[in-house]
């Protein structure tokens, strides 16, 4: 035993570099926002960047193919920057701006929109607010969620994620409010090798019919298949 | 700890492996230095996260040391070292308690650790064990490769420790309200009658418990000095976990951590004082629990490591104010001295210093020679 440990050396890295980016590469078999497919539930392809500085200062982006009714389909864009504050070891603050960019429809207003956050983290249990004054182009819209995740082994984590969504108006102007909030859900288990992540999860949301009519399926409780690289 | 983008079906909710960038870093630096990762660990409570690296043959581990400790890309770097779980394992016939050695009966009215969490760092502990039923929790495997399995060694130390009283089995542990967190870090080979662990594997477990802390840890082992090891019983001391360690007689400079500076070093009594402020505990044919259900005979300094454990518990359970310096200074003003020799803790005049009810006359260890004596008992 002694002669097998005399090879090993053991090195530790700075769990925070000075600044770092890093990238993840994902294929999904839907592309779930809030409970809600953006995608008419076909599989999506997904790339993402994050620059983080030791100051705490954070920017990035993700780009996804995206098909948010037969008019809006093409590359969906999410730009983002904030700031976070650690607190000790396990905690953490912080504060953002995300905008969210769609391909433009042929007709009627565009589904882009911008939102601020601020989250709270601890170890791996986070929350996170989220406020707009046009929510896919249309009213105000107030999200807030709560994203869990437990190792139960060296490889194999099981998460969670329960949102709620607040709207004031109707989605679509002139329409009728069938309900002010909706609750999504996602509960799933993902497991590592050979350098990727995969993910299996239940994912649903009781958003009413205006926005998801029954049958386009977009808001239907599914399963999700997903695989991603960190780079 | 940020917002990230994306579907939230992704997963991306911080799992268990190496955040990008690290793990890039570690490729790097393998691919650099020629060597191949085998696994790698979060260390929170140092900021760091740390890989196992295997080196090829022909090329020496301090060589490859040396060249990543110059890396700035490397918070740290060293061997891994090797510790052995401390003692002899020798089984013995004569039956001689440790409990009259250190009038647990009498202590037992006042203090039995009643709440007060103990941690050990050892092998496998037969969790199933009819003497320990009921006082343990949160058993942790952190040997790769293998399950959680019982083991002589860890078992034995937990007897000593929490076995339960009053049971109508076995035996009557130091501390039998206390609970106990039985971590597996180190492992028994089949062909030795050894105990090892390594810097990794130990590591990992403390890691864990500086994450679930509990009030006293005992560390029934001693190896080399360890820079790893070090900054994280120093973490453990500083959040108020007194730590235990036993001193190996035939190496005692290599006895760490019981060298280290907060640790109560412990050795068996009937050894000559090797370490600094080392304290003596009984160590000589120790009943405890064993393997399949049983009990047997111990003798060793891990073994007298795990009974001052449990006096730290008595002690914490007494009095919650008590850090770990109060508890190592308590340990330290009571032990008898007769001559040149050194006799191990006097359990009852420790307790007494924080329970000034409990009247001592009734177990006042008169000469530690007699009492070792006593103890004394052949080898099988």
């Amino acid at each position: 035993m002694r002669a097998v440990l005399a090879l090993v050396a053991l090195l530790c890295a700075p769990a925070m570099a000075t600044a770092q980016l890093t990238g993840t590469v994902s294929l999904l078999s839907d592309y779930r926002f809030r409970g809600e497919s953006l995608t008419e539930v076909r599989p999506a392809l997904q790339a993402s960047l994050t620059y983080d500085h030791s100051s705490g200062l954070f920017a990035g982006g993700l780009i996804s193919n995206v098909r948010i009714d037969p008019d809006v389909i093409g590359l969906g864009a999410q730009v983002y920057g904030g700031y976070a504050h650690h607190i000790g070891e396990h905690a953490a603050l912080d504060v953002g701006v995300v905008t969210y960019v769609f391909p433009q429809p042929s007709s009627g207003p565009t589904y882009n929109y911008t939102e601020a956050f601020v989250g709270a983290s601890y170890d791996m249990l986070n929350s996170r607010l989220y406020y707009t004054n046009s929510y896919f182009g249309g009213g105000p819209g107030t999200y807030f969620e709560v994203n869990g995740s437990r190792a139960l082994t060296d490889h194999i984590s099981i998460v969670g994620h329960l949102g709620y969504l607040y709207l004031s108006e109707p989605r679509e102007p002139g329409t009728s409010m069938q309900r002010n909030g909706t609750v999504d859900f996602l509960a799933g288990v993902t497991t590592e090798g050979q350098g990727f992540t995969f993910g299996l999860s239940i994912v649903g949301t009781n958003a009413p019919q205006d926005a998801c009519p029954a049958t386009s399926g977009r808001c239907a409780t599914t399963v999700v298949v997903s695989v991603s690289h960190n780079f | 700890m940020h917002f990230r983008p994306g579907s939230y079906a992704s997963p991306s909710y911080g799992s268990g492996s190496a955040p990008p960038a690290q793990m890039r870093i570690a490729r790097e630096l393998a691919a650099e230095h020629g060597f191949k990762l085998v696994s790698d660990w979060p260390m929170p409570s140092l900021g760091v996260r740390c890989f196992v690296a295997e080196v090829p043959e022909g090329r020496s581990p301090e060589d490859v040391v040396t060249r990543l400790v110059a890396d700035p890309r490397v918070e740290s770097a060293q061997t891994v070292q090797v510790f052995r779980a401390a003692g002899h394992n020798d089984p013995y016939y004569e039956l001689q308690a440790n409990a009259k050695l250190l009038h647990l009966e009498e202590l037992h009215r006042f203090a039995t650790g009643k709440s007060v969490k103990v941690a050990q760092i050892d092998t496998g502990v037969e969790l199933s064990h009819p003497d320990l039923k009921g006082q343990l929790f949160d058993s942790k495997n952190f040997v790769d490769g293998t399950r959680y399995v019982p083991e002589s060694h860890g078992t034995a130390v937990a007897g000593l420790i929490v076995a339960k009283a009053d049971n109508g089995v076995g035996i009557v542990g130091v501390a039998p309200a206390a609970t106990l967190m039985p971590l597996r870090a180190c492992w028994e080979n089949q062909d030795e009658p050894t105990a090892v662990c390594s810097s990794f594997t130990l590591a990992k477990a403390m890691q864990w418990l500086l994450k679930n802390p509990p009030h006293v840890l005992n560390l029934s082992l001693a190896g080399p000095r360890d820079r790893l090891l070090s900054r994280l019983i120093e973490k453990a001391i500083e959040q108020g976990i007194t730590v235990v360690g036993a001193v190996d007689p035939d190496h005692p400079e290599d006895s760490f951590p019981a060298t280290h500076p907060g640790v109560i070093a412990v050795g068996a009594a009937g050894t000559p004082i090797a370490v600094d402020g080392e304290v003596l505990g009984p160590g000589e044919h120790l009943i405890t629990t064993t393997l399949n259900g049983s009990w047997g005979f111990m003798s060793g300094s891990s073994f007298a490591a795990a009974q001052i454990s449990g006096v730290a518990a008595l002690l914490y359970g007494s009095s919650r104010k008590l850090g770990p310096k109060d508890i190592s200074v308590i340990l330290r003003e009571h032990v008898p001295h007769s001559g040149e020799e050194t006799g191990f803790v006097d359990a009852c005049g420790a307790l007494a210093s924080v329970y000034p009810a409990l009247d001592c006359r009734c177990c006042r260890i008169t000469q530690p020679s007699s009492e070792r004596q006593q103890a004394r008992a052949p080898k099988l």
